[in-house]
């Protein structure tokens, strides 16, 4: 019987071959990434986000026009070479407002979501650690937080505050809170039930290094995932919240509250309207297809 | 002082929404210094919860173990841990009980660095080194992680991490039970020349009579938590003595076409060890159960030559 | 002679994944006739359940893939190498067809063939209902039949799966799987998660059935022990080949593939006592990375360089017992020139 070839085992040929040139250990991590990599959407999410970024950082050099600069003479234009995005109503170059609006959705957005997860985290590993007692008294508190809609409470935190980006981020952390420690809970929940904690124990590893160097690291991945789809309903927060006038306010050129500004022109000059509106979309959408791509990679169980 | 361990009663129930469920309910033995003991059992008649018991891994209910002659039981935990190295424990999944995100010099070094056992760094890699050396793990695996290697390795570095603290007692539960035959035969083979070399004491805790009687000194057949029968190897083959041990034994399936054996076939399945009543455990499946046995627990006895069973109907059963 | 009822020629099933392609099953043939139960042993990923699948018509599409081959039902093939969608998708619809029907299935978690919400009862009936044209009172009465039959009281009917310990589950299990009465009954590792005492029972009533309903069973394990108890026919696979293959008589009596002898070796043993397990050192090859040359080389003790040199074919050694091993090729080969002399001699 003699072997079979099929085009199949050419290519595991050229693959034997390739693989034989490189020795490195693969770490979770690194596998996590290569499944990733072969996630083109997730890496065009990854790119946006990346590019809004630098934008963010080099917005001083990007942006033609200053955030206030008013052209009077030049209000309500159409796009055109002069103003890529055309400008408003008090003739502001809104290509420009967008650059710098980057500086202030992106860090809202990951700032709310980072004290979020501090506190919300914490309360959460704490619980799911300890269980019983512990447990059930952090999170039925947290239930109590819950059972007000989100956005409601950001409303009325705003409201009662007042504006300003402080008091907006302290309403949507929050509020959100309750939310990120159950994800937390649950992830630690998870890992704790594996069979390499009770070895650890074993060995004779104490409570904090149990949370620091066992649990924690396994439980990042589900963490990780809801991180960046937090991140994109935090700023989708912070736009509603401006577009009804309770989070930042004109003139700092925060995507809601342009899109807010933009409503009342909407006959005349839709494009003060669909830039910002636009803008937003791009960057939800970004945030989400990364995040729905870093949870596939990070899930073992679709290796 | 030949005891190495030595557990009187001891009992860990477990409350459940329908009661206490009983998972090791008085039991006592002795283990000697480089014995092994095997303790075997179907699942859920709690010889893994009398494993961790043992290692503190969960507190007991009530009884007493005593290690190198010192009283354990409610000593606390920061006392323990100046024993726990004495006293190790290999897991049955070597993947799961691998934290997937340390390479395996990390997992090596785990309790060393958790006992602070080298000042230098250099001094715990040779150490790590020499202990890849000694479970027979070949020393370009250093830095892979536990998914990259196969299931034997992986269990040789669960091994290598137990043996880093130079224990004097080792639990293994269930090493060998998800391995393939061959590396099964490895791991064993592995594990009696560690014993002899570093003159270990094991307690081997397994559902599989065939790889207890290989490596085991003395055995403890558990049923539904308590000890049913308990004698030394040889013993318990040639002289099976408690009905459930008879049924256990017949119902392995011999890879061999001449030595066919005579089946028992035990009726049901196991009772539920929630609350149980004071009767024989087994009695429910015995084909030899009379009235007595629902209404009073046997006693573990000696029938004489350190052979101890637990069954009203002993004599009678095998004419003795 | 009977009809062979499932007969394999020359399966080859590959695992097209992104990291290369792995050769799940190379080049694998054998035959069950009615009746007759064959033990298909090896060790983890050796193969043992993409064989299982690709009967099934469940390979997990489009990694896996049939690269050649053809696996006979009743002599009608049923198994489609082509890549293309139109065929693949008509194959599946014939495959769904057999599936409960001409092919019974039972796997190693009854857990995950029941579903938790349904009667178990209900559930056996389904099975009969979909594949026969009977009214729903002739299935309920041949549901219940068929729970007595595994030793379930019919009165349990109307209970739920988790009302059942892990070996009646299976019980049910076996008897929607011989519900519609299949020709071929794929079992994949049916007892590992069962208790030895529990597996006495599930085997002694596998056993018994056996006869009854003249099923031809592929009894996938990798424990020995199930095979000499229950099996009429052995096939070891390694690295995706069959190494040896022939009756249970051949295979324990007078095993000869050094695999098949490692693995007896390997077995602590209730009968004798031996101080030491023999083992060999190694790994199965990687599929994704077979040798051209003997898989078994690297792990060989008998291994000569003969041996590096091609990837010897499965001999047949006496009269239905196979072995892929280089030193029966030149045995059988000059055992056919001295046979070629002896009928020259005769002729003289």
């Amino acid at each position: 019987m003699a072997k079979l070839y099929t085009p199949a085992m050419a290519k595991i040929e050229k693959k034997r071959a390739k693989r034989k040139g490189k020795v490195r250990p693969s770490t979770p991590g690194r596998e996590a990434w290569k499944r990733l990599r072969r996630n083109r959407l997730a890496i065009a999410g990854m790119i946006i986000l990346i590019a809004l970024i630098l934008v963010a950082f080099f917005a001083d050099f990007i942006a033609p026009y200053g955030i206030d600069e008013q052209m009077l003479k030049e209000r309500n234009q159409t796009p055109s070479s002069k103003h890529l995005m055309g400008t408003d109503n008090y003739g502001r170059d809104i290509f420009s407002r967008i650059i710098y609006g980057t500086r202030i959705s992106l860090p809202i957005g990951f700032i709310c979501v980072i004290i979020a997860f501090a506190f919300g985290g914490t309360l959460g590993a704490i619980a799911a650690y300890y269980g019983g007692k512990v447990d059930n008294v952090i999170m039925r508190i947290m239930d109590i937080f819950q059972s007000i809609p989100p956005m409601l409470m950001a409303i009325a935190i705003a409201a009662s505050l007042g504006n300003g980006v402080v008091n907006l981020v302290f309403a949507i952390s929050i509020s959100t809170m309750p939310a990120r420690s159950r994800i937390v809970r649950a992830a630690i929940l998870t890992v704790k039930r594996n069979d390499y904690i009770e070895s650890a124990r074993a060995i004779g590893a104490n409570s904090s290094r149990l949370l620091i160097k066992y649990m924690l690291p396994n439980a990042i991945g589900p963490i990780l995932t809801s991180f960046t789809f937090s991140v994109a309903t935090a700023i989708l927060t912070v736009s509603s919240l401006s577009y009804i006038g309770l989070g930042i306010t004109a003139p700092t050129p925060e995507w809601g509250s342009m899109l807010s500004a933009g409503k009342e022109l909407m006959r005349q000059a839709p494009h003060v309207l669909i830039f910002p509106g636009l803008m937003i979309m791009i960057t939800v959408l970004a945030l989400n297809l990364f995040g729905d791509g870093l949870r596939d990679a990070l899930d073992p169980r679709l290796k | 002082m030949s005891e190495i361990l030595k557990v009187t009663n001891l009992k860990k129930y477990f409350p459940v929404p329908a009661g206490m469920l009983h998972a090791v309910d008085d039991v006592s033995f002795s283990m000697h210094y480089g014995e092994t003991l095997g303790v075997v059992g179907e699942s859920g008649c709690g010889k893994s919860t009398l494993g961790k018991t043992i290692l503190r891994l969960e507190p007991p209910t009530s009884g007493e173990i005593i290690f190198e002659g010192e009283d354990i039981t409610n000593i606390d935990d920061k006392e323990f841990k100046a024993l726990r190295p004495k006293m190790q424990m290999i897991f049955q999944d070597p993947l799961s009980s691998l934290n997937p995100r340390m390479s395996v010099s990390q997992q090596i070094a785990e309790p060393l660095r958790i006992y602070k056992v080298y000042k230098s760094n250099e001094e715990m890699e040779k150490r790590v080194l020499e202990l890849m050396d000694i479970v027979g793990l070949a020393r370009r695996y250093v830095d892979t992680y536990p998914h990259e290697l196969d299931g034997g390795r992986r269990q040789r570095i669960g091994i290598a991490r137990a043996l880093a603290l130079r224990p004097k007692l080792i639990v293994c539960d269930e090493p060998v039970s998800a391995l393939d035959v061959l590396i099964q035969a490895q791991i064993l083979n592995l594990l009696q020349d560690l014993q002899k070399e570093h003159g270990l004491s094991y307690m081997f805790i397994t559902h599989d009579l065939s790889v207890v009687k290989h490596i085991s000194n003395n055995i403890c057949v558990m049923y539904l938590g308590q000890i049913i029968e308990q004698c030394d190897t040889k013993e318990l083959f040639k002289n099976t003595l408690h009905p459930y041990a008879k049924a256990l034994l017949s119902a392995i399936p011999v890879p061999s076409l001449k030595h066919r054996r005579q089946k028992i076939l035990l009726k049901g399945e196991l009772a539920s060890p929630i609350n149980p009543k004071n009767a024989c455990r087994f009695a429910p499946r015995c084909l030899y159960a009379k009235e007595e046995c629902f209404a009073s627990a046997p006693e573990l006895v000696d029938v004489g030559g350190n052979h101890r069973v637990a069954c009203h109907f002993v004599k009678e059963i095998n004419g003795l | 002679m009977s009809e062979n009822v499932l007969e394999i020629k020359n399966l080859v099933v590959h695992y097209e994944t992104p990291d290369g392609v792995a050769e799940a099953v190379n080049d694998v043939s054998f035959t069950i006739k009615a009746g007759e139960t064959l033990g298909l042993v090896g060790e983890t990923g050796a193969g043992k359940t993409t064989i299982a699948l690709t009967i099934m018509g469940l390979l997990p599409k489009p990694v896996g893939q049939v690269i050649q081959g053809e696996i006979l039902l009743d002599g009608e093939n049923i198994v489609e190498t082509s890549r293309n969608k139109l065929k693949q998708r008509k194959n599946d619809r014939m495959m769904r067809k057999l599936r409960g029907n001409k092919i019974g299935m039972i796997f190693q978690d009854p857990m995950s063939a029941l579903n938790p919400v349904l009667h178990v009862g209900d559930q056996i009936a389904e099975v009969i209902r979909l594949h026969n044209k009977v009214s729903k009172a002739e299935a309920t009465q041949k549901a219940m039949e068929m729970m007595e039959l595994v030793g379930i009281p019919g009165v349990r009917y109307s209970d739920y799966p988790h009302q059942f310990s892990g070996g009646m589950k299976q019980r049910i299990v076996i008897a929607m799987a011989l519900a519609c009465n299949p020709r071929v009954l794929i079992a994949d590792e049916p007892t590992t998660a069962l208790d030895v005492t529990i597996q006495a029972q599930v085997l002694e009533l596998m056993n018994g059935l056996k006869s009854k309903f003249k099923t031809a069973t592929l009894m996938i394990t990798h424990d020995l022990g199930i095979v000499a108890e229950i099996c009429d026919k052995c096939a070891v696979l390694y690295a995706g080949q069959l190494v040896e293959y022939g009756t249970v008589e051949h295979i324990f009596n007078n095993p000869q593939h050094p695999y098949t002898l490692a693995l007896f070796a390997s077995l602590p043993s209730l009968d004798k006592d031996v101080d030491r397990l023999k083992s060999i050192s190694g790994l199965m090859s990687d599929p994704m990375n077979l040798p051209e040359y003997c898989t078994f080389y690297e792990r060989c003790d008998a291994g000569c360089d003969s041996c590096m040199e091609l990837d010897p074919p499965l001999t047949e050694i006496e009269p239905g017992h196979f072995v892929k091993c280089a030193k029966f090729m030149k045995k059988t080969q000059s055992a056919t020139t001295s046979k070629g002399t002896d009928s020259g001699e005769a002729r003289v």
